[in-house]
């Protein structure tokens, strides 16, 4: 069946939790990893086990097709360069040092070297002939690496000044551990919260939202909102399509460039969704709806709270005091020592 | 049950924009109650805007600026004897000036409902069951009551089957036919005493659009529900509607019974409304049948002749030349597991026009849409120009070779200026700037829109913006051109003009492969017909032999055109009777070769 934007199995666990236990279990969760990936004392068993317990939850809600389509292309590299970018940033050699590449000796240096010119030549070639950036930078750096490393770097220095204090890049067990952690523990917290995303539908929500006794013209417009954002979804895949027909595919691209492709599509877009917003407003009219409606009758929407929903809950909160009261960390109670 | 005297409405209009004209300018109309009551007309008429009228959403659900009714309406509605929209002209004051005060007790609903064009945009659920049990919620009716409602307004229109699975089904992911009877039966489960439906069927295909209606007539017949039905196809209105109703530039211009309607043929050539086949034949070749024009075949064979000049008989000229186009075996799965093509094949040659043809589902958008390189094929083989399309540098350049007219022109315009639209492919293909300029002009003065170069896309007709998708493709000058769907939703007169265009484009060489649901338009412009059912192909071969082929016609969901049913009739009761496919050769061989085929 349909959720929000994506499809979910009907039988599986978390169609059988009622919305809000959803929420609450998302949001007792966060706080966990939170917990699980502090500086100080960072818990990579525990936010393992986390990660595990989301894919399972959405592999077993038949949401993991969704996932892999929609984020894991997004999601891999974005954790490793926050993981890589915890490692250069915070050089704290901990127990013991792996590796120390150092990056800066405190000191700027004004004037040419050959390593310069070649990487500054060939970036500036490589944009004018092809248009991009990117390979310039790159393809710059490695031929200035190759070319002085054959026939070294003569330089001349004009002036030298102290500034800032020397930089290295240090790779010890402790920050490794607490740059994995981190990772493990904002993707444990990306899919738990895709939980809530991807296995929730529109009637839960409403359902929920009328147990909350809200007014029912907010509950409608949240609801015809998400209504309307799948009909945006499916204007949008359309629009990109004749897009592609008219060739906006045929070279490759700059990010700029793609932005403004991107840009065209506000046009297309914005006529059809207010084309569909006054239908969309009749259609609310004929079925008798006005700014009026007080209390519909409640109708398959509202899903009570049942044991199963106690039982998550109170797991949930076990966990959280165990690990936020008595300090629970995994990694140290299996024994292994960081 | 609805009487609307002298209603005339104008659309506010908001900023600094002109005031906009009178849409309705003094509509007169009765409808009984019981009575099946088709309104039709040309595009912009003010069918859909009477519609509403009748409704109570015009002017109830509109603001109305400044409060100045007097200067948007007048007039008055009444549906079942109670006032729904009236003006008091002389009322609300302002500064010593009458404004105009708004009587009538405003949106019909729960006693009316009213089906639109696009059943997509009306549902305002995303599950089956609350989709048909949200007007009965805001009714504030008990929920066992709601339940018996839902089940049975879904058996009403056939769909009772779906009852038990209502909550987990979404709307939207039902065939095109299930959505519209979705839609009516939203409105059937509110136990309305009138159903107004709006050109409800202008996407389906031909059997699915007379399963629709002959579900409404049933209704009626049972419910003595009361029913508008704005349409555009002959066949649909006289087979249904009591009386119909010609609305054109704002105004009634005849309402009468169904039989009598399609005779008043000056009338209707005048206002550009779809006409019988047969009629047009008949006038052409200055046929009669007593004082009147013929409409229905057995009308026509009891006063067309049954004996032609043997000596000529339409032949269909076999393909032959480079084949461009080389599909095999082809296979599609969507990303949901869904498989859409199980093995489809077929040839397109260079210089031909080639019909893409199935029931909604069958397939056809998705092979256009492989043959445009957006979706990659799972399996089989489409060769291009020679080129295995399933290599990705190929297929990443498909846009070069083939171009890809959308169904709806709104998805496809991404600027704000007519020139421009035209260019932004070009600008892709990196078209030098003196060649582009020449090629944007080429286009525009193909498809009649140079004196519109300057203008914003997004307020031209739909007819304009649906020629100017067409000249954005054509100035890519692809090999062979893609039109889905040319014709849905369009009045006459935008048919006849897309129409137009497509046979210059073959007069040009021009190589197209055109996906509709419009018989006649394969009958009269197409060399060639691939039937697609339930993503396989089941015929190949000229618009003659599939016509003539009832069976298959009838499995495939299509419906011959009236011309070529009127020949297999007359062959019936003379064996050697010609196998006349279109008007054109109808014409050429009552003239006796003396009409331009």
């Amino acid at each position: 069946m349909r959720s929000f934007l994506f499809s979910v199995r009907r039988d599986s666990p978390l169609a059988h939790l009622h919305v809000l236990t959803k929420l609450l279990l998302v949001l007792l969760l966060s706080v966990v990893i939170v917990r699980f990936i502090r500086t100080d004392n960072p818990d990579p068993l525990g936010a393992t086990m986390l990660l595990a317990l989301a894919v399972l939850l959405l592999a077993l809600s038949g949401a993991m097709r969704w996932v892999f389509r929609s984020y894991l292309l997004v999601l891999f590299p974005a954790l490793l360069g926050m993981a890589l970018t915890w490692v250069i940033f915070n050089p704290d050699p901990g127990s013991g040092v792996l590796w120390r590449i150092p990056v800066y000796d405190g000191r700027i240096a004004l004037g040419f070297s050959l390593r310069l010119g070649i990487f500054l030549v060939f970036a500036i070639v490589w944009y004018v002939v092809r248009k991009e950036v990117f390979w310039g930078l790159v393809g710059g750096l490695a031929l200035a690496a190759i070319v002085t490393r054959l026939v070294g770097n003569p330089s001349i220095t004009l002036a030298r000044f102290d500034f800032f204090h020397p930089l290295a890049i240090i790779v010890s067990q402790r920050n490794l551990v607490v740059a994995v952690t981190k990772a493990i523990g904002y993707g444990a917290m990306i899919f738990v919260s895709l939980l809530l995303v991807m296995t929730s539908r529109d009637i839960e929500m409403t359902g929920a939202m009328r147990q909350l006794r809200i007014p029912y013209v907010a509950i409608f417009f949240l609801s015809t909102m998400l209504r309307s954002l799948s009909m945006a979804l499916t204007d949008y895949t359309t629009i990109r399509q004749a897009q592609i027909a008219r060739g906006v595919s045929l070279r490759k691209k700059n990010s700029l460039q793609l932005i403004a492709d991107l840009a065209y599509i506000a046009v297309p877009l914005t006529a059809t969704m207010l084309r569909r917003s006054n239908e969309v407003g009749d259609a609310v009219l004929l079925r008798g709806f006005s700014m009026q409606t007080r209390n519909p009758t409640e109708f398959h929407e509202v899903h009570p709270f049942g044991w199963v929903d106690g039982v998550v809950l109170g797991v949930c909160a076990l966990f959280v005091i165990l690990v936020l009261v008595f300090r629970l960390n995994f990694t140290q109670w299996a024994g292994v020592l960081l | 049950m609805v009487r609307v005297e002298g209603f005339h409405w104008r659309y506010p209009s908001f900023g600094d924009l002109a005031e906009n004209p009178w849409t309705l300018q003094g509509i007169d109309l009765e409808i009984e109650r019981g009575e099946f009551f088709g309104i039709t007309g040309p595009s912009g008429a003010g069918k859909t805007t009477t519609c509403k009228a009748i409704m109570g959403i015009i002017p109830h659900g509109l603001k109305i600026p400044y409060r100045a009714y007097n200067h948007h309406l007048k007039g008055s509605v009444w549906v079942d004897g109670e006032l729904v929209t009236g003006l008091d002209a002389d009322g609300q004051v302002v500064d010593g000036r009458p404004l105009g005060a708004l009587l009538g007790k405003g949106i019909v609903a729960p006693k009316g409902g009213m089906v639109l064009q696009d059943p997509e945009t009306q549902f305002l659920r995303m599950s089956l069951l609350h989709e048909i049990a949200f007007g009965l919620q805001l009714l504030g009716l008990p929920a066992q009551e709601i339940e018996e409602r839902v089940r049975q307004a879904l058996a009403m229109v056939g769909l009772g089957d779906l009852a038990d699975e209502a909550a987990y089904i979404h709307p939207n992911d039902l065939s095109g036919g299930q959505k519209q009877r979705v839609a009516i039966a939203a409105f059937l489960a509110m136990r309305p005493e009138l159903l107004v439906l709006d050109e409800p069927t202008s996407d389906l295909d031909p059997q699915g659009k007379s399963e629709v209606i002959e579900t409404v007539r049933m209704l009626h017949e049972r419910h003595n529900m009361t029913v508008v039905l704005v349409e555009q196809d002959p066949e649909i209105l006289r087979r249904f509607c009591d009386r119909i109703a010609l609305i054109d530039e704002g105004r009634v211009r005849m309402v009468e019974r169904a039989d009598d309607f399609y005779r008043r043929a000056n009338l209707l050539s005048d206002c550009g409304i779809y006409r019988f086949e047969i009629s047009e034949i008949a006038a052409g070749a200055g046929i009669r049948l007593g004082d009147d024009l013929p409409t229905r075949i057995e009308e026509a064979l009891a006063c067309f002749p049954l004996n032609l000049d043997a000596s000529w008989q339409p032949q269909d000229v076999a393909p032959a030349g480079e084949v461009l186009l080389e599909v095999r075996d082809l296979r599609y799965v969507y990303e949901d597991g869904t498989q859409a093509l199980h093995g489809v094949n077929f040839d397109l040659y260079r210089g031909e026009v080639l019909a893409l043809l199935g029931a909604n589902g069958s397939g056809k958008t998705t092979v256009a849409k492989i043959l445009n390189g957006i979706y990659r094929p799972t399996g089989g083989t489409v060769r291009v120009l020679g080129q295995d399309i399933s290599r990705r540098s190929v297929r990443s350049q498909l846009p070069r070779h083939v171009g890809y007219v959308f169904q709806n022109p709104d998805h496809q315009i991404f600027t704000r200026r007519v020139w421009d639209e035209v260019a932004y492919g070009l600008k892709n293909l990196q078209v030098p700037a003196d060649e582009l300029a020449e090629r944007v002009q080429q286009a525009l003065q193909a498809v009649g829109l140079s004196d519109k170069a300057d203008e914003d896309p997004l307020f031209l007709g739909k007819g304009q913006r649906q020629r100017l998708a067409v000249a954005s493709i054509l100035a890519m000058r692809p090999e062979i051109i893609i039109v889905d769907e040319p014709t849905t939703g369009q009045d006459y007169q935008m048919v006849s003009g897309i129409m137009e265009l497509l046979e210059e484009l073959h007069a040009q060489g021009n190589t197209v492969l055109i996906i509709t649901h419009d018989m006649t338009l394969v009958a009269n412009y197409c060399q060639r017909v691939v039937v697609l059912l339930d993503g396989r192909d089941v015929f190949s071969g000229s618009p003659r032999e599939l016509f003539s082929q009832p069976e298959l016609v009838r499995t495939t969901r299509l419906c011959a055109p009236q011309a070529i049913s009127l020949s297999l009739a007359m062959r019936e009761r003379n064996e050697t009777f010609p196998l006349l496919l279109n008007k054109a050769e109808w014409l050429h061989a009552l003239k006796g070769g003396k009409y331009a085929l």
